[in-house]
């Protein structure tokens, strides 16, 4: 019999382990087990959390690494605390897993660095200080469209292959660059190839040796990406509350921390809910988008992609998302397979601060004005499909025509995709953008033709090239 | 269900679109032979008038060229009277444009446009245009004030220029915008003249000839222009057909799959649910939650 914090394993499935204690001695729920068993002529450690307490001393626990060699009967000592990982400024420039161990091949951590468990409560109400200022990203259709809130919480949502990381990769490059702060990132169930691009990405423009990447790629256990936000989250939010400081924090991808969810769910036995997904979607995602947030110490911007499941964005996992944001960029296939990068839908895509009181009137009235056209571009695009531009009446032609310069000059060359385009990247001020849209609405663009405006900056690039066509 | 619901109602918008060119494009096909009819009367009748009027201007005296003063032109263009035509109006509308645009050839005494849709483009054709309906059944009295106006400017020594603008008939497939110099009259005089006595004399009949033969012209382009515009409408109406059945294809394939993946999700979550029930209550009999 194993007495005191001590348990031993009784049954394993997959990342779910069941552990027997002491019926007096049993842990809490989220403590962090630790088992270990000699497998293979080495010491075989794995780390779970505590996610049900059952009857007779039995805990069901979520391993947070693989189970592969552990035998039931293995010895499980309670910790007494949730899973702990570094914090402070030793975690800049490095990069870790879930469960804040270093993967850089890098020297370790000093051991005298702090330690803070993940498993933190949000903000108090009266702590949350929310601001409306607007946080320029440099790229033209989400600067005027769905402008960014300082210290706000942004989504980038989209289906398989319409080009989330492409965004937030350039969100890093433009943002990081040009906000000179604390960033961190939280890779989550992507590919592991894109956290080596962000690492090479960031060392190479220089913003590495201020950033913390945690990941929890594709190839680890549901546990592990379960938590990857929570520790990065945890990291971020000591720069918030400790030092002050205003951080940007990343995250790719929030659907890949829910699919987690609902992996262990299933295994934990619980009744799936609507499509699927776990009961305790609501809970699990208000518990880390609570935490993300702007507090009278310091502010955590955020951006984080959603996976969106068969380009439904009704899908609960997306729709839950959606509620906890300021603004929402929605990425549709069908921009992307017209060659039109990014593929942002203006009119699906939105702010909270797209508001002629905090981004001026001339902002707001330009993004209402192309919101009309480009609504009624889609009003009049079956007509167009069935019985082409010439039966229009001319101001709808003229309409079609310009909204089919504004979509064409919502496309934009990425730094980040130089190798792909072949063009230099290009950051577009915000006033630039506002000026360019003007143009194209006071109809002074007329004349241009329509491949003129792709894939270019400001308007006077449409002008330039226009010449060099004719 | 929002995916849903959005896809029936493009299904419907689409559908009710698709009867309304497929009536147009029975309308079209029972006008079309009558229309043809008419192009083909009024264009050997114009063939006839040019010749016998090319004649009798042989024989009459020209005006010296100083005597006449500067040049004046006319145009009269030829429009759709119905939309759901192509391009039709749009190219001569273009073409005309570009004409009226080229400095230093006289000027611009009086612009009428024919056809019931072209009384929207006044923007287009700036001031002097002069939009007519010219239904069938009234456009020769409609324009006869015209030509009165056209054949007294001549007669009274004044240099006039006419030209006609309009879809050339080429075939079923092509209407070629064209604008054509109906006055003066360029073609040579035909070398062997048929005998003609003019009755009471050149001078008084020459006025009555020259209006007969714009009469002439114009019933030839006026119904030239019909009939292009019936092909055109024939043409635009088949292609909208055709696209409409295939929008309407797909779209209803794309309902039927959210609809059968709805069906199929909805199934999977009841069975799912209910093997979940079963298995806690397996689990609780044995004791083992």
């Amino acid at each position: 019999m194993i007495l005191g914090n001590k348990g031993s394993v009784i049954q394993i499935v997959g990342p779910i382990i069941d552990i027997r204690f002491n019926p007096g001695e049993i842990p809490e729920i989220r403590n962090a087990i630790e088992i270990t068993h000699k497998y293979d002529g080495r010491a075989l450690r794995v780390l779970a959390e505590v996610a049900m307490q059952t009857e007779g001393g039995i805990v069901r626990c979520v391993s947070m690494q693989p189970t592969d060699g552990l035998p039931r009967g293995a010895l499980a000592v309670d910790t007494g605390h949730p899973i702990e990982v570094p914090i402070g400024r030793e975690v800049l420039g490095r990069l870790f897993n879930a469960l804040g161990e270093t993967i850089d091949n890098l020297p370790p951590l000093p051991a005298s660095v702090e330690r803070q468990h993940i498993r933190g409560n949000p903000p108090l109400f009266q702590d949350i200080d929310p601001r409306d200022s607007v946080h320029e990203t440099g790229i033209k259709v989400i600067d005027l469209m769905s402008p960014y809130v300082k210290g706000g919480k942004t989504g980038l949502f989209g289906g398989a292959g319409v080009g989330k990381t492409v965004i937030i990769m350039e969100l890093i490059h433009n943002m990081a660059k040009h906000h000179g702060g604390i960033s961190v990132f939280a890779g989550v169930g992507e590919r592991t190839r894109e956290g080596n691009d962000l690492w090479l990405e960031m060392k190479e423009s220089g913003v590495l040796d201020k950033a913390a990447l945690v990941f929890g790629q594709m190839g680890e256990v549901p546990g592990a990406r379960m938590i990857t936000p929570l520790t990065a989250l945890t990291q971020a939010e000591y720069f918030r509350d400790r030092e002050h400081q205003d951080v940007l924090f990343f995250m790719d991808n929030v659907f890949r921390f829910v699919q987690a969810g609902s992996e262990v769910s299933t295994l934990l036995g619980r009744m799936p809910s609507a499509v699927g997904y776990q009961p305790t979607l609501g809970v699990e995602m208000g518990r880390l988008e609570e935490r993300i947030t702007s507090t009278r110490s310091g502010y955590i911007t955020s951006i984080q992609a959603v996976f969106v499941p068969a380009d439904d964005i009704t899908d609960p996992a997306a729709a839950i998302t959606f509620s906890h944001l300021d603004a929402s960029t929605v990425l549709s296939r069908d921009i992307a397979s017209m060659g039109i990068y990014p593929a942002v839908d203006p009119l699906q895509s939105s702010s909270r601060i797209l508001d002629a009181a905090i981004v001026g009137k001339d902002h707001y009235a330009t993004a209402r004005e192309i919101k009309r056209i480009l609504q009624r571009y889609n009003e009049l695009k079956d007509i167009v499909a069935i019985l082409g531009v010439s039966e229009l009446p001319k101001e709808d032609e003229l309409t079609v025509n310009r909204a089919r310069k504004i979509q064409r000059f919502f496309s934009q060359p990425f730094a980040v995709a130089e190798q792909f385009t072949g063009l230099a990247g290009c950051y577009v001020r915000l006033e630039d953008t506002i000026k360019g849209f003007q143009a194209i609405i006071r109809g002074d663009c007329d004349g241009l033709p329509e491949q003129a405006f792709y894939n270019i900056g400001t308007i006077e690039e449409a002008y330039a090239k226009a010449e060099k066509m004719q | 269900m929002s995916q849903l619901s959005l896809i029936k109602e493009r299904l419907k918008t689409v559908a009710n679109l698709h009867q309304v060119t497929k009536a147009m494009e029975m309308v079209t096909r029972t006008k079309i032979n009558k229309v043809r009819q008419n192009a083909n009367q009024a264009k050997n009748y114009q063939a006839w008038a040019a010749e016998v009027f090319a004649q009798i201007s042989a024989l009459g005296r020209a005006e010296p060229e100083e005597s006449r003063g500067p040049t004046v032109r006319y145009y009269l263009a030829f429009f759709s009277h119905k939309g759901f035509c192509g391009g039709f109006n749009d190219k001569l509308l273009a073409q005309l444009q570009a004409a009226l645009a080229v400095p230093g050839r006289g000027k611009l005494a009086g612009l009428y446009c024919l056809g019931r849709h072209s009384a929207k483009w006044a923007h287009y054709l700036g001031t002097g245009y002069t939009p007519m309906a010219a239904a069938a059944a009234n456009y020769q009295t409609e324009t006869a004030p015209i030509l009165a106006e056209l054949a007294a400017g001549i007669m009274g020594g004044q240099k006039v220029e006419v030209y006609f603008a309009y879809n050339a008939l080429v075939s079923v497939l092509e209407q070629r915008p064209t604008i054509t110099k109906i006055y003066p009259f360029d073609r040579e005089p035909p070398r062997v003249c048929r005998e003609i006595v003019l009755e009471p004399d050149y001078e008084q009949i020459y006025p009555e000839i020259l209006r007969s033969y714009l009469a002439a012209c114009l019933d030839k382009v006026y119904w030239e222009s019909v009939a292009g515009e019936h092909y055109a409408r024939l043409v635009s109406m088949q292609n909208a057909n055709k696209n409409a059945d295939l929008i309407l294809h797909n779209l209803a394939l794309q309902y039927n799959k959210t609809r059968q993946m709805r069906i199929t999700q909805e199934l999977s979550e009841v069975v799912s649910a209910f093997g979940v029930l079963q298995m806690t209550a397996a689990k609780a009999e044995e004791g083992v939650w």
